[in-house]
């Protein structure tokens, strides 16, 4: 299997965790702007700064997201 | 290496911290395997031997190290219960280990908040523990599915009791839902202490997966076991008038007190609510010198709590309970338990007697009070003996249950929206009890579905439809649902418990008194529209205990016929040695041996032989026949029903029938020949003798109260409508043959009878391999009167024996009663004579006449009355009523002799009463008892009336 791509490993895993989110469209757009980052890692860094001062279910989101991403990683 | 070793330093550390020293054999076996493998595994080891932590040790292990690598975040291993109190214990034992670990450990079930429900899911506990229930709960939920995902592990604990009920059916579908959720496989580990049947219990928790099955420590279980059966002395007959209570209960009552009083912690079991009750309230009337409470499942979560609480920390010293004590509650340090008439089980009495010296390397110590009554003894020295063995009774995994496979459905497509049929059928035949399923009887079962509009069909696939959702969450526990309501205390408004509808509506009304929390209250009031009964502290010592349903627990098989085969070797033993032996064997004490040989021995000399498993006797007394058939609770319950809709239907005799393990009593209007319960064994085969029981069982009660809990399990009929306002008859007849009807059907039968082995007896009859030994005795003899007099003894376990015991002291009171008995016929006789001092049938001793008038011995007048009516003089009005009513009392003299004047002793039961309570009918000694038992409580209930 080719490896997916930084962008679209973001993309894979909202698409795989979509049915999980609460703040389906706030998660979305967080997505469609961080997309077009360099690294992984710097989307995850993003991601966990995003998550600091989120309102708590949309923190669970992202987290979700997150943690989807380094699966997909791995 | 460490002695803990293969387990990470900071567990050893942990462990060496909390004064653990060493592992237990079933963590020394356990321990290794769980922590390299992700093998199934069944762990079996002896009640307080350390199963939790062998499962989990080796599975935090493998968290901690998981943690090392990555960040966690998700539900990682999932601890199953089947009790809300159990899931809180087991949360106590964890929670300092998780902390010291780093990780998180949380609670959710039925009484989780939303707050603690809402955290979780934002912040999902690394360990979850829950029941099965809640499992279903969480299964479609959005958020908490996805934590799921990562889940590696799950726990089944004290899994025997989950498996013999619907709740493990489902939890075994739901395993399978999981893993087809989360698209991957997890490690599955049963616990438990009790299993009679491992490989299908392990069948059960894996499924089609391999099941490695660990044993370990009953060879080094310790039990001291023994079976008393206090006897009453004159001190005991005093303090019973006292009590209003009998005084051989009292006896047992007193020989629990110095039981308790020389031990630190004792847990009383009783084998119903109901008597757990009766037993709370007389303690407490003998005011002991300690403090103790009552516990069972229908007391308030905050009274159970409460109990359980005090008894951990030393505040009471005894706790009088149920079954909602006997699993793994940690009650902190028991060292004694009483168990209060049979134990019926062998699987009972392990789990209730290792309350006591929870823990490993104590011996647990547990003393079985039976009741003055052949059966209770050797059944109660028979399980003792099993226990000692291991002899644990199998669980009875359903099988096809098609209202749990319908929810589960529902379950599916909450997880998935649409599914093939084929591939739903796959997953299915997964799950041990539904293994066997067809594409066929799946079809149906969704054709009825689709019916209801649980889904909808799309060619091979089946889809969510509106009311997928209400039916899954309204639906997700498979505990039958008696309708309950609440008992509140008036002055503090508070709720002290809740009590079945079925009491309430036939027991409950205003004014009446009722024991709960071993206490009496008064019902002051019922509110129409809530149900809910108002009560106010009452005092007294004279009052009903609530009953509920569905406690009758029954003797399994193998008990019964060892029973029977212990009366045989009894009678065979050199008396000598019979004592020693029926100790070191059985555990029975010294006090019943010479009671068991006397009764055994007239029994023999009666009937010349004893029943055994391979020969019947068919005992021919006076007003009926008993078959005395020593083949357990279930196999007798589906035999009687069937020998006696036989005798009804070929031989046009209405045939009422009653069963106990041992034996089945036939009554009916006129005498029944033996010889046609014979023909009946004789020409019936097995599959015939199936298609009678089904046929019979349609009309009995027990199959509509099962069709209704079945119809409102699939949404035939409304959760919440009232029983009385379902047309029963009219459902079933309409819904014969679908699959609510055949989910009925299985339930009855395989809950409460044993159809296979009612179906061989009759193959064996044909074949010669049953004997049946007929005899005619003048009157039941022992063996029989112990269902002839106690019919009720199966029916309301426990208190059984006390209701007759209870009619027994009534009946001394009666006969001590004083009459003045008048000759009505010449007026020359005129004498006040205790009731007990007289024959049965009375009459004059100077004319011989048996028209005799009883009144009270305070009314000397009522010879002048008689001779005023003889001189043909008039009467006053009050003269008129007294003479007219001895009158009515010389009739029935005449007619029923000291029966009469028995049923005339009753408080405030006049001649008319009487007349209404004396049928000609009316032979059986206890029946009159209960009769005038019923007059003197109405008399009781409406005397402000009067």
């Amino acid at each position: 299997m080719l490896f997916p791509m930084t962008s679209s490993i973001l993309r894979t895993a909202f698409e795989r965790v979509a049915s999980h989110i609460s703040n389906l469209d706030d998660v979305k757009s967080l997505v469609d702007e961080l997309e077009n980052m360099d690294s992984l890692d710097t989307i995850i860094t993003e991601l966990e700064t995003r998550m600091e001062e989120a309102e708590v279910t949309f923190r669970t989101d992202i987290r979700i997201l997150i943690n989807e991403c380094r699966h997909i990683r791995k | 290496m460490s002695e803990f070793s293969p387990l990470s330093n900071e567990i050893a550390d942990f462990l060496r911290k909390t004064g653990i020293v060493q592992f237990t054999p079933i963590q020394e076996r356990a321990i290794p395997l769980l922590h390299d493998s992700s093998e199934n595994a069944l762990l079996l080891a002896p009640t307080g031997s350390g199963k939790t932590e062998a499962a989990l040790l080796p599975l935090l292990n493998r968290l901690q190290r998981l943690k090392e690598t990555k960040e966690l975040f998700g539900f990682y291993i999932l601890y199953i219960t089947p009790l809300r109190a159990l899931n809180r214990d087991v949360f106590k034992r964890i929670e300092e280990l998780c902390e010291h670990l780093g990780l998180t450990v949380a609670v959710r079930h039925g009484d989780t908040t939303q707050y603690a429900r809402r955290k979780q899911a934002i912040h999902p506990p690394n360990l979850l523990i829950t029941t099965p229930e809640s499992l279903q709960a969480i299964l479609p939920g959005k958020r908490l599915k996805h934590h799921l995902k990562t889940v590696f592990a799950i726990i089944v604990d004290e899994i025997h009791d989950l498996a013999d009920s619907k709740r493990g059916t489902q939890l075994s579908l739901g395993l399978e839902r999981l893993e087809h959720v989360i698209g991957k496989r997890v490690q599955r580990i049963g616990l438990s202490a009790t299993v009679g049947n491992p490989k299908e219990v392990a069948a059960l928790l894996s499924g089609k997966g391999e099941v490695k099955t660990l044993w370990a420590g009953y060879d080094k279980r310790q039990m001291e076991l023994s079976v008393a059966m206090p006897e009453p002395t004159d001190n005991h007959k005093q303090l019973a008038r006292k009590l209003s209570y009998p005084p051989h209960s009292v006896a047992r009552l007193e020989t629990i007190v110095n039981l308790i009083k020389t031990h630190t912690s004792v847990i009383v079991f009783t084998n119903t609510r109901s008597f757990s009750e009766v037993l709370g309230a007389k303690m407490r009337a003998l005011k002991p010198p300690y403090d103790f409470d009552v516990h069972h499942g229908s007391l308030s979560r905050t009274a159970r709590l409460s109990a359980e609480d005090r008894l951990k920390t030393g505040v009471s010293r005894a706790i009088i309970a149920t079954s909602s004590l006997e699993l793994g509650i940690d009650i902190g340090q028991a060292d004694l338990v009483i168990q209060y008439s049979s134990p019926r089980e062998v699987s009972r009495m392990l789990q209730r007697s290792g309350r006591s010296g929870h823990g490993f390397g104590r011996s647990s110590k547990g003393v079985v009070i039976a009741t003055v009554n052949l059966d209770d003894i050797t059944e109660s020295g028979v399980i003792l003996r099993r226990a000692r063995q291991n002899k644990v009774e199998n669980a009875k995994i359903p099988r096809k249950s098609w209202d749990v496979l319908g929810h589960q459905i529902a379950g599916f497509l909450m997880d998935t929206d649409q599914i093939e049929k084929a591939e739903l059928l796959r997953i299915i035949n997964q799950a041990y009890p539904f293994g066997q399923v067809s594409m066929s009887e799946l079809e149906i079962l969704i054709g009825f579905l689709e019916g209801r509009r649980v889904l909808e069909t799309a060619g091979a696939d089946v889809k969510r439809a509106g009311k997928t959702r209400v039916f899954y969450y309204d639906r997700l526990s498979t505990i039958p649902d008696v309708q309950q309501v609440n008992a509140v205390d008036m002055t503090t408004r508070t709720s002290i418990g809740v009590l079945d509808e079925d009491f309430v509506s036939a027991n409950v009304e205003r004014g009446s008194v009722f024991v709960f929390r071993g206490r009496p209250w008064n019902v002051v009031n019922i509110d129409d529209d809530t149900g809910e009964v108002l009560c106010a502290p009452a005092s007294g010592t004279d009052s009903e205990a609530p009953r509920w349903v569905g406690e009758m627990i029954p003797v399994p098989f193998e008990v019964a016929t060892e029973v029977a085969k212990l009366w045989n070797t009894i009678l065979e033993k050199d008396s000598k040695t019979l004592g020693k032996w029926l100790i070191r064997e059985y555990g029975i004490e010294v006090q019943a041996h010479e009671y068991l040989r006397e009764t055994l021995q007239t029994s023999m000399d009666i009937l010349k032989k004893l029943p055994t498993e391979d020969l019947f006797v068919l005992e021919d007394f006076d007003s009926g026949l008993v078959l005395h058939a020593p083949l357990g609770t279930k196999t007798n319950e589906a035999l009687g029903i069937v020998i006696a809709s036989l005798l009804t239907t070929r031989f046009g005799v209405e045939v009422a029938v009653e069963r106990d393990p041992y034996r089945i009593l036939f009554t009916a209007g006129k005498r029944m020949d033996p010889q046609w319960v014979i023909d009946v064994l004789q020409e019936y085969s097995g599959p015939q003798v199936s298609v009678i029981l089904r046929l019979a069982m349609k009309n009995t009660q027990n199959f509509s109260s099962r069709f209704i809990q079945v119809a409102r399990r699939m949404d035939v009929i409304r959760k919440d409508a009232k029983t009385k306002e379902v047309p029963v008859k009219h459902l079933i007849k309409s819904f014969e043959d679908s699959p609510v009807f055949q989910e009925a059907m299985r339930e009855v039968l395989d809950d409460k009878m044993d159809e296979k082995r009612v179906m061989d007896l009759f193959d064996r009859y044909s074949k010669g391999a049953l004997e049946i030994h007929t005899v005619t005795t003048k009157g039941p003899s022992p063996l029989a009167r112990l269902i002839v007099e106690e019919k009720t003894r199966f029916e309301v376990m426990g208190e059984i024996t006390d209701e007759d015991e209870v009619l027994r002291m009534m009946e001394e009171r009666l006969l001590s009663k004083k009459f003045r008995l008048v000759c009505m016929a010449e007026g020359h006789w005129n004498s006040v004579r205790t009731l007990s001092t007289l024959d049965d049938v009375v009459a004059c001793p100077i004319c011989d006449s048996r028209m005799i008038a009883a009144t009270s011995p305070t009314k000397k007048d009522i010879l002048k009355i008689l001779t005023k009516r003889k001189r043909g003089e008039t009467l006053t009005k009050s003269e008129e009523k007294e003479h007219k009513a001895a009158s009515l009392t010389a009739e029935l003299v005449s007619r029923y002799g000291k029966t009469a004047l028995m049923v005339l002793a009753g408080r405030g039961i006049g001649a008319t009463t009487a007349a209404r309570i004396l049928k000609p009918r009316l032979k059986d000694r206890l029946e009159i008892l209960r009769e005038i038992a019923k007059g003197e409580l109405q008399y009781e209930r409406t005397r402000q009336y009067w």
